[in-house]
């Protein structure tokens, strides 16, 4: 270490990062300002949705908002709406910054986030017109599929070419090995699944083993790496410690890479497939417990010592938060490939909650957290309120909590009611009603925290934000008072 | 080779192998199932469904019926499926064969829909059920895939399809409740699910 | 900390918007000082310290390998594309030889398959075009003759049960084999109150083997001579 924690870096690499931000500025504000519009766009039809779950007849007759509609319009506008395009922000600015180069091609960026937009905004479209493919996490018609594929390809484009003009001389840091993969295996899997399911379909039941590989890959190895990125960053960046153990970081990325194109055919037990397939697919699930608690710990002991700032900083505090929600994710996942847990609980709510934690929990928090670092930078002023953002993460937070106790709750009745023959359906159904109204309550609390969070990301956009200068805490102790200046 | 070539190759390697296993592999060892025909009685198992019901499928997948139901049966120690009565033995891949698309699902929000055809093996139930689902069970949660049917004056007979309906389920007086295209092909490919047939690597029990 | 806001502007950033070769017309009408605080503020880029992996993680690694390896041989059925259950091969140990079948119940199958279409389900034949089976004298007559027919087919008028019938019927010999001829005519023979004793794949080889230099299709005449 070169220089000592808790003093901002020299005034040299501070006009370099000034210059850098300064350079992305216009692309990552398109993508956030898309990514919150889609986050809204997603809170809409979720809570329309988890409504209808209970509630069968409500909205229910007309074509355009049947459940099977709303639902995948839910799933695409939070997936590819609100964590692609947020992804797409924090991708940009890491990498600039982590590449100590200005960007380039900027306008190609703008270019591609427009068609991005306009692909997703029409497929979302044509989805509640009756076009789905009705393949979980590839619903969007064909011609949605080809504009996000062009739009992806511009974002390589401009990757490629960035990478190219990065500063040489600089050490490569753990974030970029994770979003150069994760920009690499995206189009990988999103193209080979579209092709394969789509565009030349592949027969019977290999179709069940290509959507299921690519809807747990497109969790794992397009979000998992970038919410991994930036955590990587935004933990010692905050707290101004190192990662704790290069070599760790090193063994938890290689593991990773090895493992994750393996998964996803986990829960498939008793399924219409090769049984190999479903072992290979349990045992990496196990063996990516392996990057997990290299991962946790190398976390865990940047953060060790620095818990005052994880309550104060807004940044550190959703950033610690999704990095544990992704724990707790991976090693459910590593459970829920058994065969003895599948014979119980696969095709229950529990798989709807392992989703939810995966995408509201781990990922979405630490975008969170990412946004409340990176826009008092491009905008040049102070988020407004500290309140805002503590009631954005305290109903964020008991809203995951409270979908995951009861969508828990309800998947476990539910698996030992299924698996009970004498249990008739009309009895598993009613016992369910509860949990999937408890679920709604989830759906209200994460509504008002993405509320909160659109209106006070607008204030930001208006420039009605504190007066830069001193960061916005979220709570004032004596601890963190001395090292506030530096978040 | 330099660090970065050495990284690239590393990225695209680790992850070519799990494609390779998990998608590759697979492909080519059920990729290209034949039909089942047996030696003996002639039969040629999974039986080609009719046109409505691959046309059916469109329909299936644009109103998301793959949310909640499964088309999957788990043999008896791997889940109650067979118990559940969803099935009289395990599906197979051989099962899929005909299906343009397939629906596998990944929640039972619903029942496992692999033999809907055998259990409810009559269109006029079938119809009734997707225009209201509570029309038959008071407790269902399924929605009502009512925007499917068109309900029109009578003019001269009632129509062969028009649905049975009745008390608060019913049309005014004088009108009829008649499936579209739609709805008819949904209910021909509900209807064509079946897999009541035996199959080398899946043999139906003995009764 | 709050030093660093009022800290000499870097030479570099005033001409960071002129620089660039593609930047947008921004004009700063702030105090430029003041609106970079956020990123001047920052503490350094992040960089990984030394620490060395721990052992244990090794012990980890190793026991997840042994596992991994256990349990993929256990239910790797084989890496089979066709091997679905875990316990394929207890399951094809369990389910034991295959049980005898039904003469009758296959050959009603067969005869649906590929006699149906001439003497109908109900074996009553289509009046004046193709003869009847139930009842018939030949279908309960000898049991070589009647194999004999299915075998190598029937030309031109033939009286069955007082009808006389004039029409071709296609030799079956070259398509069936003897177990499905036997089996459909042990069928025939015990259908619609016919009551013959059954016919066992055995006789159908022996007359197949017997007549096997035939190559044209019965007459009635050879056939009231048959034998």
């Amino acid at each position: 270490m070169s220089t000592t924690p808790s003093i901002p870096a020299d005034s040299e690499a501070t006009a370099e990062r000034i210059a850098i931000d300064h350079s992305t500025r216009g692309p990552v504000l398109i993508f956030f300002i898309s990514a919150v519009v889609w986050l809204l766009a997603a809170t809409f039809f979720g809570i329309i949705d988890s409504f209808k779950q209970h509630n069968p007849e409500f909205l229910g007759h007309v074509s355009w908002l049947t459940y099977g509609r709303i639902h995948a319009a839910y799933l695409n506008a939070l997936t590819l709406g609100w964590g692609t395009t947020g992804s797409f922000g924090v991708i940009i600015w890491l990498l600039a910054r982590l590449d100590h180069a200005r960007l380039r091609i900027r306008s190609v960026l703008v270019l591609s986030c427009w068609l991005w937009n306009i692909g997703l905004g029409l497929g979302i479209l044509g989805v509640l017109g009756g076009l789905s493919t009705g393949i979980e996490f590839l619903e969007l018609p064909g011609f949605a599929a080809v504009i996000l594929f062009v739009s992806y390809s511009l974002m390589a484009v401009w990757g490629v070419v960035n990478f190219a003009a990065r500063d040489v001389r600089r050490p490569l840091f753990i974030s970029q090995l994770y979003l150069l993969a994760a920009l690499f295996w995206f189009p990988w899997a999103y193209g080979s699944a579209q092709f394969l399911l789509h565009f030349s379909p592949v027969q019977g039941s290999i179709q069940g083993i290509v959507a299921s590989w690519y809807a747990h890959n497109f969790l794992t190895l397009w979000f998992t790496p970038i919410g991994l990125a930036a955590a990587y960053y935004f933990i010692p960046k905050v707290t101004g410690k190192p990662i704790y153990s290069y070599s760790l970081a090193n063994i938890g990325f290689w593991t990773f890479a090895l493992f994750v194109g393996w998964n996803g055919a986990y829960y498939l037990t008793g399924g219409p497939y090769p049984v190999w397939v479903v072992t290979a697919s349990i045992v990496a699930a196990v063996l990516m417990l392996i990057p997990v608690s290299v991962v946790a710990i190398n976390h865990h002991m940047t953060v060790k010592g620095s818990f005052a700032l994880v309550h104060s900083s807004p940044t550190l505090r959703f950033v610690v938060f999704g990095a544990i929600a992704y724990t707790v994710a991976s090693v459910q996942e590593a459970l829920m490939g058994f065969r003895t847990y599948g014979k119980f609980f696969d095709y229950t709510l529990i798989s709807v909650a392992h989703v939810h934690l995966v995408i509201y929990g781990f990922f979405s928090m630490i975008l969170f957290g990412a946004i409340y670092y990176i826009m008092p930078r491009l905008i040049g002023c102070e988020w407004r309120s500290a309140m805002l953002i503590r009631l954005h993460f305290a109903a964020s937070f008991f809203g995951i909590l409270l979908m995951m106790a009861v969508l828990h709750v309800g998947g476990v009745r539910q698996g030992i009611d299924l698996s009970d023959a004498t249990v008739t359906f009309e009895q598993v159904t009613a016992h369910a009603m509860f949990c999937l109204t408890g679920r709604t309550a989830a759906m209200m609390l994460l509504t008002l925290a993405n509320f909160v969070f659109a209106y006070h990301f607008v204030l930001m956009l208006l420039h009605l934000g504190l007066p830069a200068g001193k960061p916005t805490l979220l709570s004032e102790s004596p601890a963190v008072e001395k090292e506030a200046a530096t978040l | 080779m330099n660090r970065l070539s050495v990284l690239f190759v590393g990225i695209f390697t680790s992850f070519l192998i799990g494609w390779i296993a998990m998608v590759r592999v697979p492909l080519g060892q059920i990729g290209r199932l034949q039909p089942d025909v047996n030696e003996e009685t002639g039969d040629i198992f999974p039986p080609t469904p009719s046109g409505l019901a691959i046309a059916g499928e469109k329909v299936y997948a644009a109103n998301g019926c793959v949310y909640c139901h499964t088309q999957i049966v788990r043999p008896e120690e791997e889940g109650s499926d067979i118990a559940r009565k969803w099935g009289d033995r395990r599906t197979v891949a051989r099962d899929y064969i005909r299906q343009t698309i397939t629906f596998p699902g990944t929640q039972r929000i619903g029942p496992d829909l692999t033999n809907v055809g055998v259990r409810y093996n009559d269109a006029k139930w079938q119809h009734q059920h997707l225009y209201n689902p509570r029309s038959i069970n008071a407790w269902s949660r399924m929605p009502s895939f009512d925007y499917l049917y068109v309900t029109r004056k009578i003019v001269g007979q009632k129509s062969d399809e028009a649905l049975d309906l009745k008390g608060e389920f019913a049309p005014p007086a004088g009108y009829e409740v008649v499936p579209t295209t739609e709805a008819r092909e949904l209910v021909a490919y509900l209807l064509s699910l079946n897999r009541n047939y035996p199959l080398k690597e899946a043999p139906l029990p003995e009764k | 900390m709050s030093t660093t806001d009022s800290s000499p502007t870097p030479p570099d950033e005033t001409r960071v918007p002129d620089n660039a070769p593609d930047a947008p017309d921004y004009v700063e009408t702030v105090d430029v000082g003041k609106i970079h605080a956020a990123i001047k503020r920052e503490r350094v880029e992040p960089v990984s310290g030394n620490e060395p992996a721990p052992l244990w993680l090794l012990v980890f690694v190793l026991v997840l390998a042994f596992w991994s390896g256990a349990y993929l041989m256990s239910y790797s059925g084989g890496f089979s594309g066709l091997v679905y259950d875990t316990n394929a091969a207890e399951k094809a140990a369990a389910s034991g030889p295959v049980k005898a079948e039904d003469p009758v119940a296959m050959g009603e199958r067969y005869f649906k398959q590929t006699c149906a279409v001439c003497h109908q389900a109900t074996g009553l034949g289509m009046p004046g075009t193709y003869p009847p089976l139930a009842g018939s004298e030949y279908a309960l007559g000898d049991e070589r003759r009647v194999a004999a027919i299915v075998l190598h087919g029937v030309s031109g008028p033939i009286t069955v049960h007082g009808q006389t019938f004039n029409n071709q019927m296609q030799a079956w010999g070259p398509t069936l084999n003897d177990k499905r001829i036997a089996y459909i005519l042990t069928y025939v023979r015990q259908a619609w109150g016919n009551n013959a004793p059954a016919i066992k794949p055995e006789t159908v080889a022996e007359v197949r083997k017997a007549t096997a230099s035939r190559n044209s299709a019965w007459t009635e005449a050879e056939l009231k001579a048959f034998k």
